[in-house]
């Protein structure tokens, strides 16, 4: 059905909110990569999400933040910041014109699901311990809507190797990459983050056991990960208790959460159970 | 003008009316014709006083938002209704008919007049797929918005000359204002560009270069979107009128820098593909036949 211009949310860095006129109270947030940005990760989803029937009456919020020069944790704090806005009834209804949220009858979210993308895998995985642990140390805080995450390549065990990854901004950011020498990327401190065994990855690994252990469930477990049999950017493998990953023939790090008309299986993983 | 296009417009007007075109809006309509008329002259005759300089600013935002306003339109998510009349009130006042038709032509602003005076009322014929391009344009085009790097380079580009606020007269490291040469020198010199590229943007310079940067995933992003638009091919039309102006300042002012700064540095393979590869979008996008639909249904009279 109809849809109404988006909206840019002051949370992140072009981070948009696209909403439908006659919202459904699904909510599907995207969260880009390493050197990636809130639309360009996810060519393919932005033109055709409209015109899909699993997704036309959903919204969505392409979260951006800065994937190259912020600290991972940093960033994971700027998505919690915009889910805790998102989780609640109001939602980001009241930054709306009154016209646009009487037209939408707004009445919360029934269901959010979060995909994430390699570096996007480690800020989501942050932002949600946080929103986690946030509510156990203040258990008269809001509850949390439904909420789940689908992890696309995701970097929770580090890269294969930070030169690789340095090397993979030539292929992100094209000119930039061009511009900067080997030694120069490595200053790069979303890289140091995503060294195998890095602080980061390590707290996010303990954090995840302890928080699995007292039933945190959803909110530090995916219901999907999905890795291209061509990856060579970061390390597949199981993180925690996550499921098996399922594994997509002919695709790398980046085609992977880049539909087309012929690859449509990340529609129907996001779509599943939505 | 029903709720949806009720919801359109104030979005739109939230998203893309900024307190800087207001407060330029507000003036021109208390200011006299003469006034008016000097603070919007061409720049053939200096622009200096920073008052005069943020008043051109605004009207320059504001005629963006007229601008989507048509596009709205054209796309069928608005109608000429009476919510559009308070734009048209300033689309109508001689100064600023001179500024945007007569000075630097936009071809969309006037479009919009038109339509409120009647003489104008194309939509595209397909209004779900126009919908939907008209959507993406504006999710696109959310980047050039003011307050963004891009737009910081777009100003930048636009020969303005940006006040850095901890300028200090005794220490010349750091220059009172920040002018596009400072980006086109930040370019050529490698060790500072690195510098700059890799921690969080803090100054004007810092976000000119991102913002160079980012316009330029812009344009690569706007040349895949024109070729997807080809169904709605009047909204297309608009959309390439509403971003020409940057994209000639584009080539005018950067590319033979950047073309320059290829052959100089002896780039690796990757950097020459790249830089060729933006090279041919932006030559692909600068095609005037993507105007031609438009302006082949466009009322007389209108300058281009």
């Amino acid at each position: 059905m109809s849809r109404l211009p988006s909206m840019t949310v002051n949370v992140g860095i072009n981070s948009q909110f696209q909403m439908a006129a006659k919202p459904n109270g699904k909510l599907v947030v995207f969260v880009h990569g390493f050197g990636g940005q809130s639309f360009s990760t996810w060519q393919g989803f932005e033109e055709m999400l409209p015109s899909n029937r699993s997704f036309q009456d959903c919204d969505y919020i392409f979260f951006g933040y800065d994937g190259l020069t912020t600290q991972a944790y940093i960033s994971a704090c700027l998505l919690r910041a915009l889910l805790k806005v998102v989780v609640t009834p109001a939602g980001l209804e009241s930054l709306l014109p009154p016209s646009t949220q009487k037209l939408r009858g707004f009445k919360g979210y029934n269901k959010i699901r979060i995909v994430a993308h390699s570096l996007g895998a480690v800020v989501t995985r942050r932002a949600l311990l946080d929103l986690w642990l946030e509510r156990q140390a203040t258990p008269s805080l809001p509850p949390l809507s439904p909420l789940d995450f689908i992890l696309f390549a995701p970097a929770h065990l580090g890269a294969m190797n930070v030169d690789l990854l340095a090397a993979s901004l030539i292929e992100s950011i094209p000119l930039i990459g061009g511009f900067l020498n080997a030694a120069t990327r490595h200053k790069y401190k979303a890289i140091f983050d995503l060294a195998s065994g890095s602080p980061m990855l390590t707290k996010l690994e303990r954090d995840t056991e302890l928080a699995l252990a007292r039933g945190a469930g959803p909110l530090v477990k995916p219901i999907k990960v999905v890795y291209g049999d061509r990856e060579e950017v970061v390390i597949a493998g199981r993180f925690c208790d996550d499921p098996p990953a399922e594994l997509v023939e002919g695709h790398d790090h980046s085609s992977l959460c880049r539909p087309t008309a012929k690859f449509g299986l990340p529609f129907d993983w996001i779509g599943a159970g939505l | 003008m029903n709720a949806l296009q009720k919801a359109n417009f104030d979005l739109l007007e939230q998203q893309f009316y900024s307190s800087k075109a207001k407060d330029s809006v507000a003036w021109v309509n208390q200011a006299s014709e003469a006034e008016a008329r000097q603070t919007l002259r061409h720049h053939a005759v200096a622009v200096k006083d920073p008052q005069e300089i943020l008043f051109r600013q605004g009207m320059d935002e504001f005629l963006d938002y007229a601008g989507i306003l048509e596009l709205a339109c054209l796309a069928g998510c608005l109608g000429p209704e009476p919510l559009l009349e308070k734009v048209v009130k300033v689309l109508d006042a001689e100064p600023v008919l001179f500024y945007y038709r007569d000075h630097y032509p936009l071809l969309l602003p006037q479009l919009l007049r038109m339509r409120l005076q009647k003489k104008w009322g194309v939509v595209d014929q397909d209004s779900d797929t126009a919908t939907r391009s008209f959507h993406a344009f504006l999710t696109l085009f959310q980047v050039l918005k003011p307050g963004t790097p891009v737009n910081t380079f777009l100003a930048l580009l636009d020969e303005y000359m940006l006040r850095n606020p901890d300028s200090d007269p005794d220490e010349p490291l750091t220059p009172a204002f920040t002018t596009l040469g400072d980006v086109v020198a930040t370019l050529k010199d490698k060790e500072r560009l690195s510098e700059i590229l890799t921690r969080p943007p803090t100054t004007h310079l810092d976000f000119g270069i991102r913002g160079l940067f980012s316009f330029l995933d812009f344009s690569l992003e706007f040349q895949r979107m024109l070729l997807r638009m080809s169904s709605s091919r009047l909204l297309l039309s608009g959309c390439w009128f509403q971003c020409r102006y940057w994209f000639r300042r584009f080539q005018e002012n950067i590319l033979p820098t950047l073309s320059e700064l290829a052959s100089e540095l002896g780039q690796p393979a990757q950097y020459g593909k790249d830089l060729a590869t933006y090279e041919n979008c932006l030559i692909k996008i600068l095609d005037p036949g993507w105007g031609t639909p438009l302006l082949a249904v466009a009322p007389p009279g209108v300058h281009s």
